[in-house]
């Protein structure tokens, strides 16, 4: 599974338009054929989505990935991440 | 909105060149009044089942919704704290709250101390209050710090504002414009200080304009009441229309008209200052700022705001919420430089720090909003 977003280094501004490929275990973040991060899944800092915003992923080591689709959600999040969001969606829709 | 998107590999050589911005436009702001109808009617239903504590909780998901949603040049900002952070700060107020109150029911004297005590304490809430905020807002990957110092706080505001009272409030325009300034430029985003020049004159000028403001708008209410036959200077007249109707009509355009001359001159005050403070701030090599709010329609949107909190019991707030991000949003331009694509976040470098590690001790949310 591939899916485009913003590469953020750690600790600075200076971001690249990289691919996230997704296998069972590991997320690779690829910027023209070349892997420039490899994180095991289960390493990941993983927060709950919000209505609107991309579900971002936060790296051990300080960088993340921002997908550009907003309403893109990582399939190996657990059901509880999105409890909140699903909850606050139902009750928006009143 | 005019947007210019280089690689950054393409600002990169350009660095010796004269700055040309990379980005000018608006800022964007893309919440909804259903979306965060949602959070808010979630965040107050466990607050109230979880008696207060689910509030940290509240707090940081409606503080990521709006951070989340407002983007510069499609880079939305983010929120960083989390909600235990927000707790801590709230127990630690609860317990000083039970301390003074179980002191004082024993010692009332203590009561002063106690007073003294929060006077002293005062600036450096303030300064744990905004350091915590500038550290947990985050663009672009880099994070706002905060450096301000006790003694510069302690003038700004306690003993100027004190003394203040004593030039008739005469001082005060300056006073404020001084805590702005104190804000503001102790601001930095990564490494870069933000560069603040207020004037002194803006703000005399604006407090004028606010008094003459509500002098007009109590001059126009006094000539309805006028209308309306009503004396308020004849006190036996009242006595007798005390339980009337007209007297239930006095109260009502009283309120009307206190609540119209507050919004319009906090509305005027705040698109003032607003846009002064804007215009004059910019980090030097990263990015300028213009804020064009105007009080008129800030005003009406207030006011609008206002009738539709009161007429929906309340419910139409989160509406109002977002209403106005996306007014302020629309109103504020800004122009990035080259250099916001090399920025540090010096926070997140120093982190390891002991001395950073020992201020994590007090990094916890004190303003308690």
């Amino acid at each position: 599974m591939h899916v485009k977003g913003h590469f953020f280094p750690i600790a600075s501004s200076n971001y690249q338009v990289c691919v996230a490929t997704i296998s069972d275990t590991h997320i690779e973040i690829i910027n023209d054929e070349h892997v420039i991060a490899r994180h095991a899944i289960s390493s990941l800092n993983l927060s709950s989505g919000m209505a609107g915003l991309a579900d971002e992923l936060n790296f051990e080591d300080g960088s993340r990935f921002i997908p550009l689709d907003v309403n893109y959600r990582w399939p190996f999040k657990a059901n509880n991440h999105h409890v909140m969001e699903r909850l606050e969606k139902v009750n928006g829709q009143f | 909105m005019e947007s210019i998107h280089p690689t950054p590999s393409e600002t990169t050589s350009s660095i010796n060149k004269p700055a040309e911005p990379i980005f000018s436009g608006k800022v964007q702001f893309s919440g909804k009044g259903g979306e965060f109808f949602g959070i808010w009617i979630v965040n107050i239903l466990l607050s109230v089942i979880t008696l207060g504590i689910y509030s940290a909780w509240a707090k940081v998901r409606t503080h990521r919704y709006f951070y989340g949603h407002t983007r510069i040049n499609g880079h939305s900002f983010d929120y960083l704290a989390t909600p235990i952070q927000i707790l801590k700060g709230r127990i630690l107020a609860v317990i000083v709250f039970f301390i003074y109150t179980f002191s004082i029911s024993f010692m009332p004297i203590l009561g002063l101390f106690f007073v003294l005590g929060f006077i002293f304490l005062m600036p450096w809430i303030i300064n744990q209050g905004l350091r915590f905020n500038m550290r947990m807002t985050r663009h672009r990957n880099v994070r706002f710090a905060f450096k301000g110092n006790y003694g510069e706080a302690f003038i700004n505001f306690i003993l100027l504002p004190i003394a203040s009272i004593f030039t008739l409030y005469l001082l005060m325009p300056y006073v404020i414009k001084r805590i702005d300034s104190y804000i503001h430029s102790n601001i930095s985003y990564g490494d870069k200080p933000l560069t603040v020049n207020l004037k002194g004159e803006t703000y005399y000028l604006t407090a004028l304009i606010c008094f003459v403001v509500s002098s007009i708008t109590m001059v126009v209410f006094m000539g309805i009441l006028g209308l309306f036959g009503l004396n308020l200077l004849d006190v036996e007249n009242q006595q007798n229309l005390e339980s009337s109707p007209a007297m239930l009509m006095l109260s009502i355009l009283m309120m009307i008209a206190y609540v119209l001359m507050i919004a319009i001159v906090s509305a005027v005050w705040h698109a003032a200052i607003r846009n002064h403070i804007f215009d004059n701030s910019h980090f030097e090599g990263v990015a300028t700022f213009k804020s064009e709010l105007k009080p008129v329609p800030f005003a009406v949107l207030l006011l609008t705001n206002m009738l539709a909190i009161v007429f929906s019991l309340g419910l139409a707030y989160p509406w109002t919420k977002v209403r106005t991000s996306k007014m302020l949003a629309d109103v504020t331009n800004v122009t990035i430089y080259p250099g916001a694509l090399n920025l540090i976040d010096t926070a997140q470098e120093q982190q390891s720090s002991f001395a950073e590690e020992a201020a994590n001790v007090f990094d916890i949310d004190l303003s308690l909003t």
